[in-house]
């Protein structure tokens, strides 16, 4: 099997199996094939912890959420339908995992628990920054605003801009209407607004900073 | 030309992709008059494109691949298979049956049950069986149905201790096995006085009999002395027919 020909790159430089490598996969593994199931875990384990870790901010967490995700997934692929992305499908159980240990941590630290306090990820955040100290500056202010969104709010922003989804895709993924989904996107936009107002003077230096994400 | 509050409502659809190319010009035309809504929607945009592109997140660990595939072929072996599945299913109920006996065994024991207590209080002497609630009536209004003396040794009697429910349900078990044992016990005593007394050799008294029989007014217990067993195994007489030895202690036998 060629495996180049189901890989597409996709935008942001990772590597996207396409629709039709992606039915191919889930059926070999379907059928026990843990060659395929390999493919499957090594095509979206990277996007799925990324997903996991910006909702937990935990990496140790985050590991066992996706461990948990796949084999969830492998376990019940037979009433898995080809009509969904598999992607799509292992987000829902990813971030319903998420949720589950939000909750067990909330109850654990015996109180409401405040998304906006959440650490920060450190040292190693900032190494993979862009070179410029002023667009490194501006990208943490822009990771810690996300940080303070409610879970499903940034579960929505991740999506959209991360994944690429469409609002019905998020919703799809978050098991809620598409009118919530659209609401959660915008009000994350709103709150990004407020907390960054007056952060950017010159529109300028956002071209500088897009120019340097990217 | 929109004003900056409809531009900011036409902001979030702008996003999402879903503005009409019309509605586009028209807010393009307006930030390229208003500084602010220019800045703005740039802030979103980047915000945007830092989400997208800037994977400042942690790596996972190389042998997480691995992990996942290990714990998912445990997963796949480690569930019963048929075989399994069936003495589960066999064996589900048994254990959900000893698990309710063992609830009730554990929790029961608190639950008392009230039983008849013997008193010795009629002024016969005689003994008498009085349920726990009758008792209690006969001590609230015995002033003038009952003699002085029964309220006295009604008032002596010690109240026994209320019974478990685990006794009353093995009291007749226990007891029919205590019954068992005691009628085996009898027919062991039966046996070994029934050896003592000449059952173990009925010869003996048979012969005794017989001689006694030939001598006519011999008594027995001189021909019995007198008897030479040796003498009359080599000799073999005429034996009488064979009968039981001692009547009574045959029906007293029942080995069963």
């Amino acid at each position: 099997m060629e495996r180049v020909m189901f890989v597409r790159q996709a935008e942001n430089g990772s590597c996207r199996l396409t629709r039709l490598a992606e039915r191919h996969l889930v059926g070999q593994a379907r059928k026990g094939s843990e060659e395929a199931a390999r493919s499957l875990v090594d095509a979206h384990k990277d996007r799925l912890f990324a997903f996991v870790w910006r909702i937990l901010r935990d990496h140790e967490e985050s590991e066992d959420v996706c461990q948990e995700a796949f084999l969830r997934a492998f376990s019940s692929l037979d009433s898995f339908s080809s009509e969904y992305r598999f992607s799509t499908w292992l987000f829902t159980i990813g971030y319903r995992l998420c949720l589950n240990h939000l909750r067990r941590r909330k109850v654990l630290t015996g109180g409401e628990m405040d998304f906006g306090e959440i650490p920060s990820a450190g040292p190693d955040v900032s190494e993979c920054l862009a070179e410029s100290e002023e667009a490194r500056r501006l990208k943490n202010r822009i990771w810690e605003a996300v940080d303070k969104l409610s879970p499903p709010q940034r579960a929505a922003v991740l999506l959209f801009y991360r994944e690429g989804m469409s609002c019905d895709a998020i919703a799809q993924t978050l098991g809620i209407p598409m009118a919530t989904a659209k609401s959660h996107l915008h009000r994350a936009r709103g709150h990004l607004r407020s907390s960054l107002a007056g952060l950017v003077q010159d529109w300028s230096q956002l071209r500088i900073l897009r120019e340097t994400a990217s | 030309m929109i004003t900056c509050q409809h531009a900011r409502h036409l902001f979030d659809r702008y996003l999402d992709g879903e503005l009409s190319p019309a509605l586009q010009a028209e807010l393009h035309a307006h930030q390229l008059s208003c500084t602010e809504c220019r800045s703005e929607l740039a802030l979103l945009e980047a915000c945007g494109d830092v989400i997208a592109l800037d994977q400042c997140e942690p790596r996972l660990s190389a042998s997480f691949t691995d992990r996942v595939l290990s714990a998912r072929r445990f997963q796949v072996t480690g569930r019963p298979g048929p075989w399994g599945r069936r003495v589960l299913l066999v064996g589900s109920p048994i254990a959900a049956a000893a698990s309710i006996a063992l609830a009730i065994l554990l929790i029961l024991p608190s639950v008392r049950w009230e039983r008849e207590t013997v008193i010795a209080g009629a002024d016969d002497g005689g003994v008498v069986a009085v349920p726990k609630q009758i008792q209690d009536m006969l001590q609230k209004s015995s002033d003038t149905e009952m003699s002085a003396s029964a309220r006295i040794e009604l008032q002596r009697t010690p109240q026994m201790p209320p019974v478990r429910f685990v006794d009353a349900v093995f009291a007749p078990v226990v007891k029919q096995a205590r019954d068992t044992l005691a009628g085996a016990r009898r027919n062991v005593g039966e046996l070994k006085r029934l050896a003592e007394s000449g059952f173990a050799d009925p010869h003996e008294k048979l012969v005794a009999q017989w001689r006694s029989a030939q001598a006519g007014s011999a008594s027995p217990d001189q021909t019995t002395e007198s008897t030479d067993l040796d003498e009359l195994d080599l000799f073999y007489p005429d034996y009488p027919p064979l009968e039981p030895a001692d009547e009574t202690a045959a029906d007293r036998f029942d080995p069963l």
